[in-house]
C-alpha cells in the first residue's frame, strides 16, 4: 500500500512538474545564468550585466568569412528599425515599429518567428495613436521575456504583457503619471525582468515631463514601485532644482539598464534635463539627470548615483546601457559598472556604491579636461551655449554624442569594453546653423535608407573602439567614413560584429579590430546585433534599414 | 558675397561647399581619375567622373584621395579692376 502511494505520489509530481515545465518557459534563474543556455538570447543585452557578449563561438575568426544570408524579416513600417530580438528555443520574438507616416495610426506590433527560416508563428498588434511619439521617431527597442509572457512598453506609454506562445494580451497597465495624460511619457525602451518585476523608464525626456523608472508585477501588471528621476520638494536632491523646475525637467529613461544579483541593485542611466540646451531656468546640479542610479530591485529605494554632467546644456542623456563586470583593478578584483557616456567620457564605477575609479575621454572633448577627487567633471570655461555665456566655439562631442542609445559589448573573453562612436563631432550651440540637432557640421540622425556621405575625417566619422576597462587605454579602432547609430555584439569566437550608417553590417577581430568580414545591407543599421543558436547552428541577427536579416555559416 | 566670389575666384579650393566637392584620385597603378564627389563609405567612393561617367570606385585599388577643385585659380591672372568686374558681373546675374 505504502509503494502503491509512493507511486502515485511520483506520477503526480512528475505532472506537475511537466505541467510548470510547458507554463515556466524562461524562469528568473535563466535570466540570471545566461550562460548556461548561449543557444537563447533571453534580454534585451543577452544577459542581466548588460554585456551583449555570445558565448557562443561557432562563427569564430577563423570562419566568419563564410557567413551567409539565412533568411530576412521585413517590417510593414518605414520607422527605424531599433530591436534587439530575443530567442527562447528557436523561437524569435521581435517588433515591428508603427510606421512614421505623418497622416496615420498605426501599431505596434509583436511578432514571433522561427529563427531558423524566419517564418512567422503569429502578430500581436497593439494600435498606436498618431499623437504617441518619441522625440526622434516612433521606434521600440525591445522585449523582456519571464515564464510564458512577454513584456513590452509603448508609445501611449503602457506596459503590457502577452503571450508568447499564442500572442494574445495577457494584461494592459497605463503609466503615464498625469491624468489625464496631458504630458508624454512614450515608453520606447525594453524592458528588464528582475525577480517577478517588470522594469521600465519612459522617454519624452527632451518635453516638460517628471521622468521615472517604475516595476510592475510580471503577473498582475500591478504597480510594485515608481522612482521618480527628478526629487521633489525636501527630497534630498531636491536642492539640485530652481524654482518649480523639477516639475518639467525631463529625465526621461530609454535605455535598458542592468542588475546585479548579489547587491540586488539595478542600474539605469537617466536622460538629459529639459529644456536640453538652456538651463537658465534650471539652475543646479539637476539631479538625478543625467546619471547612472542604482535602486534596490524589491523596492525601487536609491541606494547611490552618479552624475556624470552636472546641469546639463548639451543634451548629454546617459541613457546608456550600464555594464557590469567584476575586474582585477591593481591586484585587486573590483566589482565595476562601465559605462561610455554621451559626453565622450568613460566611466568605470564601483558598482557597490557609486564610487568614481577613473574616468577618460574616449572620443575628442572639450566641455571638461579633468575630474575633482569625487570624480566631478572641471569644466572649460565658455564651453556652453551661447546662451548661457558661452563663448559660441564649437562644443565636442555634438549633442547628439561620443556615443548615444546604441549598446555597446563586454567581452569576458578579452576583457575589453568595445564601444560605437563618433569622433569629431562638434556642434556650435543650441540651435547650430544647418545642424539642427545634429550639430555645426551637419551630422544628421538616423534614418533607414542610404544617404550620400561627403564629409571628411575632420568633420566627423563613426569608429568602433575597444578599451581596456583597467586602464581605460583604447586598444583599437575600426574606422568607418560615416557615423554610425549601430550596436556592439561580441563573441567567445573572438568576433565583434557592428554595422553603420554606411548600411554594412561587419564582423571584426575582438582582440585587434581586424576586418573579417563585411556585407551592404541597403539601409542603415540602427540597432544592436545578438546571437543565438538553432539545433547546434550558431546564427547572428542585425537589424538594417526596416528589415531584420540572420547569418549563419555557409552548410 | 562679393567677397566669396572674389576668394572663389583667385583661391577656389579655400571653401567649397559640402555639396560641390570635388576629388582627384590617384589609383595605385598610377593612373588620375577626377570627378565630382557623390558620397564616400568605408569601402567605395562613388564619383561622377570628369567624362560625366557614375563610377564606384574601390578604395582597395586608390593610393591618394584629395579634394581639388576643377577650376584653376585667377590669381596673377587678373588685374584688381579686372577681378572687380568680374564680380560685378557675376553679382548682377539672376536666377531663372
Amino acid at each position: 500500500m505504502n509503494r502503491k502511494l509512493q507511486i502515485v505520489r511520483v506520477a503526480l509530481g512528475l505532472l506537475i512538474f511537466v505541467a510548470v515545465s510547458l507554463q515556466a518557459q524562461v524562469t528568473f534563474e535563466n535570466l540570471l545564468h545566461t550562460e548556461k543556455e548561449p543557444h537563447n538570447w533571453l534580454t534585451y543585452s543577452g544577459n542581466l550585466l548588460g554585456q551583449r557578449y555570445s558565448l557562443l563561438n561557432q562563427i569564430n575568426t577563423g570562419n566568419v568569412k563564410n557567413l551567409e544570408l539565412q533568411w530576412v524579416w521585413q517590417a510593414k513600417s518605414l520607422e527605424k528599425f531599433e530591436t534587439t530580438s530575443l530567442v527562447k528555443d528557436g523561437i524569435l520574438y521581435t517588433i515591428q515599429a508603427p510606421s512614421n507616416t505623418p497622416t496615420a495610426n498605426g501599431t505596434t506590433q509583436i511578432v514571433a518567428l522561427d529563427a531558423a527560416t524566419g517564418r512567422p508563428f503569429w502578430t500581436f498588434s497593439y494600435p498606436i495613436p498618431m499623437t504617441a511619439s518619441a522625440c526622434c521617431g516612433r521606434v521600440n527597442r525591445g522585449l523582456a521575456i519571464l515564464g510564458n509572457t512577454l513584456y513590452m512598453g509603448t508609445l501611449d506609454s503602457h506596459i503590457i504583457a502577452v503571450d508568447a506562445k499564442v500572442g494574445k494580451l495577457v494584461w494592459d497597465t497605463p503609466v503615464n503619471p498625469t491624468t489625464p495624460p496631458a504630458r508624454t511619457y512614450p515608453i520606447t525602451v525594453a524592458p528588464l525582468i528582475v525577480n517577478d518585476k517588470v522594469i521600465v523608464g519612459t522617454a519624452g525626456g527632451d518635453g516638460p515631463i517628471r521622468g521615472f523608472l517604475a516595476a510592475f508585477d510580471a503577473k498582475t501588471g500591478k504597480e510594485a514601485w515608481r522612482f521618480y528621476n527628478i526629487p521633489g520638494p525636501g527630497e534630498p536632491g531636491s536642492e539640485t532644482w530652481s524654482g518649480e523646475s523639477w516639475k518639467t525637467g525631463g529625465a526621461g529613461i530609454w535605455t535598458t539598464g542592468s542588475y546585479d544579483a548579489e547587491s540586488k541593485l539595478t542600474f539605469w542611466g537617466v536622460g538629459n534635463p529639459q529644456p536640453d540646451t538652456d538651463g537658465r531656468g534650471r539652475l543646479g546640479d539637476n539631479l538625478y539627470t543625467d546619471c547612472v542610479i542604482a535602486l534596490d530591485s524589491d523596492t525601487g529605494k536609491l541606494k547611490w548615483y552618479y552624475q556624470f554632467t552636472p546641469h546639463d546644456e548639451m543634451d548629454y542623456d546617459s541613457t546608456q546601457v550600464p555594464v557590469l563586470a567584476d575586474i582585477e583593478m591593481k591586484g585587486k578584483m573590483r566589482k565595476v559598472l562601465m559605462l561610455a557616456n554621451r559626453n565622450g567620457v568613460m566611466y568605470v564605477l564601483d558598482r557597490t556604491n557609486g564610487e568614481f575609479i577613473q574616468g577618460k575621454p574616449f572620443v575628442k572633448v572639450n566641455w571638461m579636461d579633468g575630474f575633482d577627487e569625487k570624480g566631478r567633471p572641471h569644466r572649460v570655461p565658455g564651453k556652453v551655449p551661447v546662451v548661457s555665456g558661452g563663448d559660441g566655439t564649437a562644443i565636442m562631442p555634438t549633442v547628439l554624442g561620443g556615443t548615444n542609445w546604441y549598446p555597446p559589448s563586454f567581452s569576458p573573453k578579452t576583457g575589453l569594453f568595445y564601444v560605437s562612436a563618433w569622433e569629431n563631432s562638434k556642434t556650435g550651440g543650441p540651435t547650430p546653423p544647418g545642424g539642427g540637432r545634429g550639430g555645426a557640421n551637419g551630422t544628421p540622425m538616423a534614418d533607414i535608407v542610404l544617404a550620400p556621405n561627403v564629409k571628411t575625417e575632420e568633420e566627423g566619422y563613426g569608429v568602433v573602439r575597444a578599451f581596456d576597462p583597467k586602464t581605460l587605454d583604447q586598444k583599437w579602432e575600426f574606422k568607418m567614413n560615416d557615423i554610425t547609430w549601430a550596436g556592439v555584439l561580441s563573441t567567445a569566437g573572438d568576433v565583434v560584429f557592428s554595422g553603420g550608417r554606411e548600411g554594412y553590417f561587419f564582423a571584426l577581430d575582438s582582440r585587434n579590430g581586424a576586418l573579417l568580414w563585411k556585407i551592404p545591407l541597403g539601409g542603415q543599421v540602427n540597432s544592436g546585433p545578438m546571437s543565438y543558436s538553432v539545433n547546434g547552428k550558431q546564427f547572428v541577427a542585425v537589424a538594417a534599414g526596416t528589415s531584420l536579416f540572420s547569418f549563419a555559416l555557409r552548410n | 558675397m562679393m567677397r566669396q566670389l572674389a576668394q572663389s575666384i583667385l583661391d577656389p579650393n579655400a571653401v567649397v561647399s559640402v555639396q560641390n566637392r570635388y576629388v582627384l584620385l590617384t589609383m595605385k597603378d598610377g593612373k588620375k581619375i577626377s570627378g565630382k564627389l557623390l558620397s564616400v563609405d568605408t569601402f567605395f567612393i562613388q564619383i561622377f567622373d570628369s567624362s560625366e561617367k557614375l563610377a564606384n570606385i574601390s578604395k582597395d585599388t586608390v593610393r591618394e584621395m584629395t579634394m581639388t577643385s576643377p577650376m584653376p585659380s585667377y590669381r596673377d591672372k587678373l588685374t584688381t579692376q579686372e577681378l572687380a568686374d568680374v564680380v560685378s558681373y557675376l553679382m548682377s546675374l539672376k536666377g531663372q
